[in-house]
């Protein structure tokens, strides 16, 4: 049987590789790949967070694909999968503690922007920079009860606003990031987040990053 | 003081006895010789695997079948051009069983797949498990445990000795004490120290039938090859005998019997999360109230029947709002005629009816588990065991109970949500929403027990 998936993902990874090596005409912007990594919450909907995840923040994983235009903009896109585990709980109604069950949940998040960024010029050795970015965010909620599992998924409009600090040393990039991302009416129709009347998956975020650019 | 009567009609009480002994047993066990060839798995092997979840993920892959006229090499061709990373063919004829590529999830292969003329259909693989079915000889006559899906919510929670009930009633068959004896299949069933509110002792033992009923239809001993089951078998049971012989009982000593379990302390802490009330009387009492009330600021779930009279509004204690008040439905869950109903009913389950036979397995539709002759019981033998079917909202009360046993034990500590969590899942019944006859519904101690997810 051929593997048609990864045969795709190759020819992609060649092509920003080969962008990111093959010379370029002068004057034209600094493009960039750049990996991130760090902590994702759903401080949106801090009770349904806290019931089904307690204290465990989210662990995302993205990478993205940029230009500068100038000194001042950046544009990209970028894809992200942030996981994270917790139990299925019970919660009376809105006013009342969760109780969690011990039934295993994992949700999966999978998203796609498309943003934009302007820095502020030097700062020291860092660039401040600002930015927002929008897309598509699509989640699978999986619970393991007792040999079952129980699915649930979705797709939903996100919306992400940030900041953060950049340096630049020679082609590698290196940044602190955080900010903030919307993902409105993604839940609330069933389960704990309809309890406690929330419909946002989004939350605060901070992430490191790396990068290697090339002009 | 009102005068207390357990929660069983009036007729029919008991109809239909089994004996546990003697030469012609209705149900003969099944003869085994020393080695006769015959093996068994163990099946608590069985239901530790299944706790753990299956350990492929049988749910992620799709099944497809092609259409006769196309061969191996078209079939591989669909397979790679739908997403699907991996396909096994099945030895018996053009069905695959294709796992997607990675980011592909099966629903989006499966449109892929059903969208090509060369498939006949195509669907998400599903995923089965083995059902935990205790091997008790009467199993099969206990209807009650069908009808609220007792096998899949064992597979999920079966209770645990650190959550007891305590089962407010005539007593219980649990120990050797004088001319009383421990029934038969509590073999393996947890006893806490009992209480008599008649006597002020610990000798909480059995003078009528109809605790030792209620308490085994909780915690009979379960999967012992013999007898019948209980639902939260695992849970260890408290006797608190605040009924007499005659199956009468006060206010005061409800309310005496209430302040024992609640007051109990085992190694510091005190394992009765719920307490059991198949009784009721018309009286409303401020010094049971109060009782029920310390009882529920403790932490403990208190449930009671709504009484067997057809009248509405229900007895006390179950009245009290912040009691859980079960009703009674037979077979085809239809309000059992004598099951009493009004505002402050809460929950059914299934208590019977004796008239009917629903479920067509030639018994009358009562709750079967162990218990003593109770003819036998009024001239002072309390030793003459045997099976019974027995209706009422006495039998129905402790399925709530037990239920709200596993509820805790599985992590729900407040009453207040244990009795959300059986409301929330209740089965509908009658009018759309709670309703005076039904109150929210019958059980559905599965569905009770999955939580909630985030979004489901």
């Amino acid at each position: 049987m051929r593997m048609k998936g990864s045969g795709l993902g190759f020819i992609a990874a060649a092509g920003v590789v080969a962008s990111l090596v093959t010379p370029r005409p002068a004057g034209a912007g600094e493009i960039a790949l750049t990996f991130d990594a760090g902590l994702r919450t759903m401080s949106n909907s801090p009770d349904t967070e806290k019931a089904i995840f307690g204290s465990k923040d989210g662990i995302g994983y993205g990478l993205g694909l940029s230009y500068d235009r100038g000194s001042r903009w950046r544009f990209g896109v970028e894809g992200r999968r942030i996981k994270r585990e917790g139990e299925r709980a019970f919660a009376a109604d809105r006013t009342s503690e969760a109780f969690r069950l011990g039934h295993p949940l994992t949700l999966t998040l999978t998203e796609g922007l498309a943003s934009a960024a302007f820095r502020f010029g030097k700062l020291g050795p860092v660039a401040p920079y600002v930015g927002v970015g929008a897309g598509v965010v699509s989640w699978n909620e999986e619970s393991h009860i007792a040999g079952l599992i129980d699915r649930a998924r979705g797709t939903t409009g996100i919306f992400e606003a940030r900041l953060g600090l950049e340096r630049q040393q020679g082609p590698v990039r290196l940044g602190l990031e955080g900010g903030i991302t919307l993902a409105r009416n993604a839940i609330g129709g069933g389960g704990i987040s309809k309890v406690y009347e929330e419909t946002d998956l989004g939350g605060l975020f901070v992430v490191g990053k790396i990068g290697f650019s090339r002009k | 003081m009102g005068k207390r009567t357990f929660a069983t009609p009036g007729l029919a009480v008991l109809c239909f006895g089994l004996a546990l002994h003697g030469s012609n047993p209705p149900f003969p066990a099944p003869a085994v010789r020393a080695d006769d060839g015959v093996r068994v798995i163990d099946a608590s092997q069985l239901e530790l695997r299944a706790a753990l979840g299956p350990r492929t993920d049988y749910a992620s892959r799709v099944v497809v079948q092609f259409k006769d006229t196309v061969d191996d090499r078209a079939a591989e061709r669909c397979v790679s051009d739908a997403g699907g990373a991996r396909a096994t063919r099945s030895a018996f004829g053009r069905r695959y069983v294709v796992e997607p590529m990675a980011g592909l999830d099966p629903a989006g292969l499966t449109q892929r797949l059903r969208s090509m003329p060369e498939v006949e259909y195509a669907e998400p693989d599903g995923v089965v498990h083995a059902h935990f079915a205790p091997n008790d000889s009467l199993y099969s006559l206990q209807w009650h445990l069908k009808t609220i899906g007792a096998e899949r919510m064992w597979d999920i929670q079966k209770g645990d000795a650190s959550v007891a009930v305590a089962v407010l009633d005539t007593g219980v068959a649990y120990e050797d004490f004088g001319p009383f004896r421990k029934a038969p299949d509590f073999g393996g069933t947890v006893f806490l120290p009992g209480f008599n509110v008649f006597t002020h002792d610990s000798h909480a033992n059995d003078d009528n039938f109809h605790g030792t009923h209620v308490a085994s239809i909780i915690a009979e001993a379960t999967n012992n090859g013999a007898g019948a089951s209980g639902i939260a078998y695992q849970s260890a049971i408290m006797p608190v005998k605040v009924l007499d012989g005659d199956g009468f009982g006060s206010n005061s000593g409800i309310a005496e019997g209430i302040d024992y379990a609640v007051n109990f302390r085992q190694g510091g802490v005190n394992p009765v999360r719920v307490i059991n009330l198949s009784l009721g009387g018309s009286t409303r009492s401020q010094a049971l109230q109060s009782a029920v009330d310390r009882a529920v600021a403790a932490g403990i779930t208190v449930v009671a029947s709504a009484g067997n009279d057809n009248t509405s509004p229900i007895d006390f204690p179950a009245g009290f709002s912040n009691v859980i008040a079960v009703g009674s439905v037979d077979g085809r869950k239809v309000k059992a005629p004598y099951s009493s109903f009004g505002a402050d009913l809460d929950l059914m389950a299934p208590g019977g009816d004796l008239r009917r036979d629903d479920n067509g397995d030639g018994r009358p539709d009562g709750v079967l588990q162990q218990t003593f002759d109770p003819a036998s019981a009024t001239q002072g033998r309390y030793d003459n065991f045997a099976y019974y079917f027995v209706v009422g909202t006495s039998q129905a009360a402790p399925q709530v109970s037990a239920l709200a046993a596993l509820l805790a034990r599985q992590g729900i500590k407040d009453p207040k949500a244990i009795q959300a969590a059986m409301e929330q899942t209740a089965e509908d019944l009658g009018p759309p929403g709670r309703d005076d006859q039904f109150g929210w519904g019958l059980i559905r101690p599965s569905e009770a027990l999955k939580g909630l997810g985030l979004s489901k």
